[in-house]
């Protein structure tokens, strides 16, 4: 069940990815980061456009 | 960002450092380190904030010129890099595994889509609520994949190390660990006794708690039991729900064709072994029984080997304690190792009676991380008061130097017990770091005319530390372990010498097993 080629995409730390690659595993990196925080009044239209 | 934060503090000058998004967390984090400004008040999550702490001006110049640097550099493009998950799966459409290490609120939602494409999941994101982990736990069964975590330090796939880990060799056992650093312990102590590891998989601290159901942990049996690598079963955790471990007992018992070793730190009922099931108390009791059950000749000259080993533990012991004052009294113990902080608390326990520690359930001695040590203390650095914005100290040792620096000046402290964690993913030069800390303390406390003893663990394997790291350890006049449970019993050695049965027990429940 655990495959013996590993492929890994990373989602998070950079850190992780490097040491993966530096393990000579084929792996993509996601720069993941939150969302950013809608204005207040953009998130009320959008949720009456919504309703 | 981290990396870039621990490069800042390597530049000359710099006290402390960070490079974090404006997130309200990261920005009370910072204040929490001193290190948030009326600018950085203002910053939104949409901001990068870049705090320094210099020794002058200039310092402050070059380190402002180094982030900048950072920040625009090559490695902060990496190859392969994509702004989000479809695109990525998109380029990278036979992806089998995924690594998460984001923050715990918004695993759910990206975990969801990665389980229905059938990739298995390394989740080292902590803060994931309990029943986003119970949802995805069954989705992954459903989907016949693994999740491993969340809060997973630590797995080893074919060799392959996700998060913190060891180069150890490879072998026929396979690890359980619902603990990072058991899991690095327990792989790198085989390595040592010249044994490996099939796969290590973390599957998550709560994994075993009767809400979760040891689901995952199940899951993995299932695995070994059909790996024809694999020729016995470590599982290594803090205390099991009695439902659950009775589950995994029943399983073993009724279905299992392979050896087990239940390693289950903090446990204290006295548990009969059976042929297939073998108990522990100790990380170095479960390596020793799991060698035993596939090597028996190997087992009989490390037991050897062990047995000298706490022989001349006992005797330096009783050296140093001739060497302290009659203020010096307590031991403190500053851990990057969750488990291993537990598991010596339970040693010391033992011998020295009720200890100080931010991982004590009971309310009278369950302190903070971040207040001052009182009497004999324990403190575990990986506990959220540190970590809530802020690296791992496995890869940012700076706040534990800070305290054991802090500590060598307390007049009534014999001795300092820290692990230090090598390997993947860890610090680098973590070994002259920790080395320079000890010379410092040792000498802080010589020049109040005592006698300071600093005990190390040092978890990793000839792969991750060289003879020279390991000399330059030495220098500084740290006493060096082959284990936790062996660093844990000659520092209540050192305080309290205590009688011959009661380091009968130790010996027997800990260190060595069926002794005399």
């Amino acid at each position: 069940m655990i495959p013996n080629n590993l492929r890994v995409i990373n989602i998070g730390l950079r850190v992780f990815y490097q040491s993966l690659t530096e393990q000579k595993i084929e792996a993509v990196h996601v720069n993941w980061e939150p969302k950013p925080k809608l204005e207040k009044e953009i998130e009320d239209i959008l949720d009456k456009i919504d309703e | 960002m981290m990396q870039f934060s621990q490069q800042l503090k390597d530049e000359q000058g710099v006290i402390d450092a960070a490079i974090v998004m404006g997130t309200d967390l990261n920005k009370n984090t910072l204040k929490n380190m001193d290190l948030l400004t009326e600018d950085g008040i203002s910053a939104t999550e949409n901001d990068t904030l870049i705090s320094i702490n210099c020794q002058d001006e200039n310092s402050l110049n070059n380190a402002v010129q180094k982030a900048e640097q950072l920040l625009v550099s090559d490695s902060a493009k990496a190859k392969n890099e994509f702004n989000d998950l479809p695109s990525a799966l998109d380029y990278f459409s036979n992806a089998n595994i995924a690594s998460l290490s984001i923050p715990g609120q918004f695993v759910k939602e990206m975990a969801i889509e990665l389980i229905k494409k059938q990739l298995h999941l390394f989740v080292f994101s902590d803060h994931v609520p309990l029943e986003d982990e119970i949802y995805l736990k069954n989705l992954a069964l459903d989907n016949n994949v693994l999740l491993m975590g969340p809060e997973a330090g630590t797995s080893i796939l074919n060799g392959t190390v996700f998060g913190f880990g060891n180069r150890v060799r490879k072998g026929s056992v396979g690890i359980i660990g619902a603990s990072g650093t058991g899991i690095q312990e327990s792989s790198t102590m085989l390595d040592l006794f010249g044994e490996g590891i099939s796969h290590a998989i973390g599957v998550g601290g709560r994994d075993l708690r009767n809400d979760i159901g040891g689901m995952m942990t199940m899951k993995t049996m299932e695995i070994f039991e059909n790996d024809p690598n694999t020729k016995a079963v470590l599982l290594v955790s803090k205390p099991v729900d009695d439902d659950v471990r009775n589950k995994i007992i029943d399983k073993i018992n009724n279905f299992s064709k392979k050896n087990y070793v239940l390693c289950l730190v903090g446990d204290n009922e006295n548990r009969e072994d059976s042929d297939k099931i073998k108990f522990s108390k100790s990380i170095q009791i479960s390596v020793l029984k799991i060698v035993k059950s596939i090597n028996d000749d190997a087992y009989k000259k490390i037991k050897t080997i062990v047995g000298n080993q706490v022989n001349e533990s006992i005797k330096l012991a009783e050296s140093l304690s001739n060497d302290l004052n009659n203020e010096q009294k307590y031991v403190r113990g500053f851990f990057a190792g969750g488990t291993l902080c537990y598991e010596s608390k339970i040693i010391l326990e033992q011998m020295i009676g009720k200890v100080y520690s931010n991982l004590s359930s009971d309310d009278t001695y369950s302190i903070k991380g971040n207040v001052p040590s009182k009497e004999n203390t324990l403190i575990d650095f990986g506990e959220e008061e540190f970590t809530s914005a802020r690296p791992h100290p496995i890869i940012d040792p700076l706040l534990r130097k800070n305290r054991i620096l802090e500590d060598a000046n307390d007049p009534n402290v014999s001795v300092i017990i820290i692990d230090i964690i090598c390997g993947i993913n860890a610090a680098k030069n973590t070994m002259a770091f920790h080395a320079e800390t000890i010379k410092q303390a040792i000498q802080t406390a010589k020049e109040q005319g005592r006698k300071l003893s600093v005990f190390t663990y040092i978890c990793g394997t000839v792969k991750d530390v060289s003879e020279d790291e390991l000399q330059m350890l030495t220098d500084s006049g740290a006493k060096l372990f082959t284990s936790n449970a062996l660093m844990s019993f000659a520092a209540a050695l050192v305080i309290n010498k205590s009688d011959e049965n009661l380091i009968k027990k130790i010996r027997a429940e800990f260190l060595e097993g069926e002794l005399f």
